[in-house]
This record gives structure tokens, C-alpha cells and sequence, in this order.
């Protein structure tokens, strides 16, 4: 089937419609009552709302990072703190020390 | 104006409102939704009109407005995409048939064939409809429509290419559930 074909003849149609600019009555009058009755545009509301959208974000990536630092993946074992790392590290050394002696 | 006087800009919207609406009424078909459409239109040209630099005409300004204003409006209405092809009225079925069998005979009854490419539209994507609006249905140059959406020239080349695609596959389907 020649698709492409009668794709182009629906859009041929298409086109041969005539755009319909109707303005409904009275919709002039309607817009500017609206415009005239909406508040201004306040900049520190503008700004207060930048700042907390960036505040939920900031939230959202520490409790991220929170939950990553939480649960260390389940294929790795956990890793010794400094004390333990400490105290090997000092054995270590006194351990050789013995087996030279 | 800037001031917010709004008798200001009531020639504007006394002027420009048959171009915004003719826009709009080719994204929604409810004139409710057109309605609305424009009203977001001209209430965002109204507090972004500290933004038009005048090196260009107001015209262009608006109607980059406007065609932003309808790609929002589709993204946020995309629940009534999916048609069956039952829902077709029997004047689009009949031409469907006798340009399926005779492509030739595309030109007649075109109500039926305009009625069958709206259903079409509202079965694409929000891109996709806007890129065949603009550049099929209005013949805008990928250069325009890359000035109204703002996206660049290989973005518009590549989303017009996949929604000729999307359009076939629509058409197609539609015909597929009818004959097979």
C-alpha cells in the first residue's frame, strides 16, 4: 500500500482549509477584565519560588545521597573502620618482627 | 503598557486575536480548550511583554508565544491520542476505501479527507503533531519552525522525518483494523 501517497493527499486537503481566526463575541473585553484583575508580577515572589524549588532539589539529592551512604551494596563487604585498620596495620609490623626473631 | 495598563494593549489583542486563535484551533478541537489556549496566550504576552526587544515584529514575537503555548497544552492533553478505527464516520471510511484502492481519486469529498487527518493528528505525539502543523499544514520552512519552537534545524529535520513515520504507522494501523 502506497502510504506515503495517501498521506499527501489528506495533508493536500488539509491545506486547502482555510484557517478559522473566529474571535468568539466579546472575547476581547474578557481577556482584558482578566489581565486588568490578575496581580502584577512580584519579583520576590518570583524569587521565593526559585528558591524553594531549589530547596526541594537540594532535599532530594542529600536524601539520595543518604540512602547511598545508608546501604553499601550487597556484594561488597563492609569495610574495616580506621581503628580496626589501625591495629592491624601496628600487629602487622610486631608479627614480622617475631618471625625474624 | 509595560506599566500594566491594560487599555494599552487592548488594540494588540483587538488585532492579533483572529491569528492566535486560527493558531490554536489547529491543536484543540474543543473551543473550550482553544479558548483557554489563547486566554494562556495573552496572558503570558501581557507579563512577558518586557522581553520583546522590538528587532522583530510584535507578530513573530506572539506567535512563537502561541506555538509554544499549543505545544504545552498538547503535552499536557495527550489522553485522548488512541482513536479506533470505529470511531471513523462513514464519509472517512468511504475515503479511506477509494483512495486505498485509487490513490488518484484523493480530491474528492476533501471534508471527509480533513476529518480523517485530524483524527490522524490527534493520534501523534505532541512533536510530532506540532512539526506536521507547521511545516505540512502551514508550509512553514525548517528554519521557521526552528525560530517557533526553538529547537535547532537538525531537531526540526529529524522530528518532521519520524512524524511523517508516526503518521504512516497511525494511517496504516487504522487500516489494518479494518481490513485484515
Amino acid at each position: 500500500m502506497n502510504w506515503e501517497r495517501i498521506i499527501d493527499e489528506l495533508l493536500a486537503a488539509a491545506r486547502s482549509e482555510p484557517a478559522n481566526g473566529r474571535v468568539p463575541y466579546a472575547f476581547e473585553r474578557r481577556i482584558l477584565a482578566r489581565l486588568a484583575g490578575a496581580p502584577p508580577a512580584d519579583a520576590w515572589a518570583l524569587w521565593g519560588r526559585a528558591l524553594w524549588r531549589s530547596a526541594a532539589l537540594c532535599l532530594a539529592v542529600m536524601t539520595a545521597s543518604g540512602l547511598w551512604w545508608i546501604w553499601p551494596a550487597p556484594h561488597l563487604s563492609r569495610p574495616l573502620d580506621f581503628s580496626q585498620e589501625f591495629q592491624h596495620a601496628v600487629f602487622a609490623q610486631a608479627s614480622q618482627v617475631d618471625v625474624v626473631e | 503598557m509595560l506599566g500594566g495598563d491594560t487599555a494599552r494593549f487592548e488594540p494588540l489583542v483587538v488585532k492579533y486575536s483572529p491569528r492566535v486563535f486560527a493558531t490554536a484551533r489547529r491543536y484543540a478541537r474543543r473551543e473550550s480548550e482553544v479558548e483557554d489556549i489563547v486566554q494562556e496566550v495573552w496572558s503570558k504576552a501581557f507579563q512577558k511583554l518586557g522581553t520583546f526587544r522590538g528587532t522583530a515584529p510584535f507578530e513573530h514575537w506572539l506567535m512563537r508565544l502561541a506555538v509554544r503555548t499549543c505545544y504545552d497544552f498538547l503535552r499536557h492533553h495527550q489522553r485522548s491520542r488512541e482513536r479506533v478505527f470505529s470511531e471513523l464516520s462513514v464519509p472517512e471510511q468511504e475515503w479511506l476505501e477509494r483512495v486505498m484502492a485509487d490513490p488518484s481519486t484523493g480530491s474528492a469529498d476533501a471534508a471527509a479527507a480533513r476529518q480523517l487527518v485530524h483524527r490522524l493528528l490527534d493520534m501523534l505525539s505532541p512533536s510530532a503533531r506540532l512539526v506536521m502543523v507547521l511545516l505540512e499544514l502551514e508550509e512553514k520552512s525548517v528554519k521557521e519552525i526552528a525560530a517557533l519552537t526553538g529547537w535547532s534545524v537538525p531537531l526540526v529535520k529529524v522530528r518532521a522525518f519520524r512524524a511523517r513515520a508516526e503518521m504512516r504507522r497511525c494511517l496504516a494501523r487504522i487500516a489494518a483494523e479494518k481490513y485484515l
